[in-house]
């Protein structure tokens, strides 16, 4: 909030981090919330922040950790699959 | 054995505001233990549903009893990295989220599912409604251990989803003072 955005785990990607998180909130509540997300402009920047931290996770040793991690699907553990909450979603 | 916890909870704010504040509820001063949050994956699917996983970094909070034991097995649990996971669907003003520490997994795994739902209150006020599943597992030493940990992790929920609710309100306001902006 203000100034106090949160900051990278990595101090080099906190400049291309601040950059991108600015043009993603714009864009999230004043075009993707109204409806009219389709184009998104903080592509780049985001790409540009991605870069800088895939470095940081792979000489910090988290990336194998994180890849592990990921393999596991999102949201089963409360007992729905990725499928049910589809279903779940497009019923509502 | 796994633990559960459940809770209700209706955040007396629109969906709208919840949604931008759910990206933005760290920092917030119940949350001074979050040290970093990084967006490792982002898109927009073909149902416009924004799918996000993050990174969260935090200061580790251990019982006395815990720490003593982990220091003799020479593992210093000072940080813990948690994986957020999240489904934003706009229309049907819907979040399924789910987090995760990935790492220290043997000492303790704790996994928080919510659904946050837009809806309207008794008042006819806009609200979110936040249904909550946290499950903790332990496989750290012996039996009595784990269930130690596991009751203890139980027992800690309360307060610490008391002080995330907290927390969400404060950005929340701060949201509403400076009218939906960011800045």
């Amino acid at each position: 909030m203000g100034n106090l955005m949160s900051a990278s785990f990595a101090p080099e990607c906190n400049e291309v981090k601040t950059k991108y998180d600015n043009c993603f909130n714009e864009w999230y509540s004043e075009k993707f919330l109204k409806g009219k997300g389709a184009m998104n402009p903080c592509e780049q920047l985001y790409e540009d922040y991605k870069a800088c931290l895939g470095k940081a996770l792979t000489a910090r040793g988290i990336k194998n950790m994180l890849d592990k991690s990921r393999e596991d699907a999102p949201f089963e553990v409360g007992g729905r699959t990725q499928d049910e909450l589809n279903e779940e979603i497009g019923k509502k | 054995m796994v633990k559960f916890y459940k809770s209700f909870y209706t955040h007396n704010h629109d969906f709208n505001t919840f949604s931008v504040a759910y990206f933005l509820r760290y920092p917030n001063p119940y949350a001074t233990h979050v040290i970093s949050v990084d967006t490792l994956e982002r898109y927009v699917d073909d149902q416009g549903r924004l799918h996000t996983k993050r990174l969260v970094v935090k200061r580790g909070k251990l019982p006395q009893w815990c720490k003593a034991l982990l220091s003799t097995s020479k593992l210093n649990i000072s940080e813990s990295m948690i994986l957020e996971t999240s489904i934003i669907d706009p229309r049907s003003e819907l979040i399924l989220s789910e987090s995760k520490n990935i790492d220290f997994t043997k000492v303790m795994r704790v996994v928080e599912t919510a659904t946050y739902k837009g809806d309207l209150g008794a008042d006819g006020k806009k609200v979110v409604r936040a249904n909550t599943t946290v499950s903790f597992l332990s496989s750290f030493g012996f039996d009595s251990m784990k269930e130690r940990m596991e009751l203890w992790g139980q027992r800690k929920m309360g307060e610490n989803l008391s002080r995330s609710q907290k927390g969400m309100g404060y950005v929340m306001d701060r949201l509403r003072e400076q009218g939906g902006k960011i800045k």
